[in-house]
């Protein structure tokens, strides 16, 4: 009975983290002993498997802070949940949260927290996103979000495309500090650096339900298409004028990725607050999302 | 502010607490809240732990919003207690009450 019980209680904690879910089995395993040991049910002790294991998931998630890696290894936060889960997504555009570095959402490393930058450049204050702001967001806006990871990858494509006849059979794979070429690898392998921008712009155009992980899903995919873009523009640089330093496109495409994603984010939510700030005072005073009833 | 593990532990639950009673008293925008709190040393508070809470509240629909112009700014975003809010301000009130009870007797009668 013991051991139904507490697999039924671990089926209902697959998505706390590895090293939570251990610690909490360890500790229920020798609770259920000890009342094994005194014949008590765990059903009467416990109650059902599914209700204890949300008590269960409830404590230990609000102890983990909001944008927590799944595993670290060596202090390094590793993730994969980013390409499936929103929650996780939504840890690069938080507003709320202070820390402007937090961990990758697939891979291993940090990533910046958007709304931290906007919040320091004074483009946002930190509780300006709410659902009357998301709910006021234009339409035209979401759109333009949404398309501009395809438009810089596709523009990065067709470069690709017109240029891929006067390419060499091998291009510059590696720069040095100084923007030189290091290494060469074969003129296909730039279609790999194509797809690391095109894939998530395909993957930014799938409906989701809420506009904001809309935004925070076109947002992650722009800064990639523009580091791809950055990327393939240096390559076919380099390769047309290899004494130049056109690497250097490479390094000056990180800032630019940043300020890209920033604005795809940022630009739509202002607009939302333009329209709840302008209905705001339109309206009498006291309008108010909830239900306030305090005069 | 508190720094001891221990201090912040406790003051986890109560910060929510003392952010719904601050708003009892009158409609705020959240510095001012942060302000209020931080009149206490023991509830003083950082943004970081502020925001998230009345994002939290007010997705709770414990605190409703609205905007209001500022003097030198932006609108500002106001909270202030929902129904709901002074509900569970009620309740967290009285549970604080019977917890502070107890703790005084048990720490003060009980501990080695």
């Amino acid at each position: 009975m013991t051991a139904t019980y507490l697999r039924s209680v671990r089926t209902h904690l697959r998505e706390l983290p590895t090293a939570d879910r251990r610690r909490a089995m360890e500790a229920l395993s020798a609770q259920l002993d000890e009342l094994a040991d005194a014949g008590i049910d765990p059903r009467d002790a416990l109650g059902e498997p599914a209700d204890f294991a949300a008590h269960l998931h409830d404590a230990l998630e609000g102890d983990a802070p909001t944008d927590a890696a799944q595993w670290r290894v060596l202090g390094v936060p590793v993730d994969t949940r980013g390409p499936i889960d929103a929650d996780v997504r939504a840890r690069t555009w938080d507003p709320t949260n202070p820390r402007l570095v937090v961990p990758r959402l697939f891979g291993a490393g940090w990533t910046l927290n958007l709304g931290a930058v906007a919040v320091r450049l004074g483009l946002l204050r930190p509780d300006d996103i709410s659902d009357d702001v998301i709910e006021r967001i234009p339409s035209g806006h979401v759109r333009v979000a949404r398309s501009a990871p395809l438009l810089i990858a596709g523009a990065a494509a067709t470069a690709l495309a017109l240029s891929w006849r006067s390419l060499p059979g091998r291009v510059p794979s590696g720069f040095d500090l100084g923007g030189r070429t290091r290494s060469r690898t074969s003129r296909a392998s730039l279609l790999a650096v194509l797809a690391l921008g095109a894939l998530p712009a395909l993957w930014a155009q799938r409906p989701t339900s809420t506009v904001d992980d809309t935004l925070v899903r076109a947002a992650s995919a722009t800064s990639l298409a523009v580091l791809s873009a950055g990327t393939v523009a240096a390559v076919i640089a380099q390769a047309r004028a290899p004494r130049a330093r056109w690497g250097l496109l490479v390094p000056a495409s990180l800032p630019l990725a940043v300020a890209a994603s920033l604005t795809v984010i940022v630009a739509p939510v202002r607009a939302g607050l333009r329209r709840a700030w302008s209905r705001a005072s339109a309206t009498p005073p006291h309008t108010t999302t909830g239900h306030p009833e305090n005069p | 502010m508190p720094t001891s593990d221990r201090a912040v532990q406790l003051r986890k639950g109560v910060i929510e607490l003392a952010i719904l009673a601050v708003l009892d008293r009158e409609e705020c925008y959240a510095i001012e809240i942060i302000d209020r709190l931080g009149a206490y040393p023991a509830l003083a508070a950082t943004p970081g732990t502020v925001y998230p809470l009345l994002a939290r509240l007010t997705k709770a629909d414990l605190v409703g919003t609205r905007w209001a112009e500022s003097p030198g700014g932006p609108p500002r975003k106001y909270y202030r207690l929902t129904a709901a809010g002074r509900t569970s301000l009620a309740d967290g009130a009285t549970a604080w009450v019977e917890l502070r009870g107890a703790m005084t007797e048990i720490l003060g009668t009980d501990a080695p």
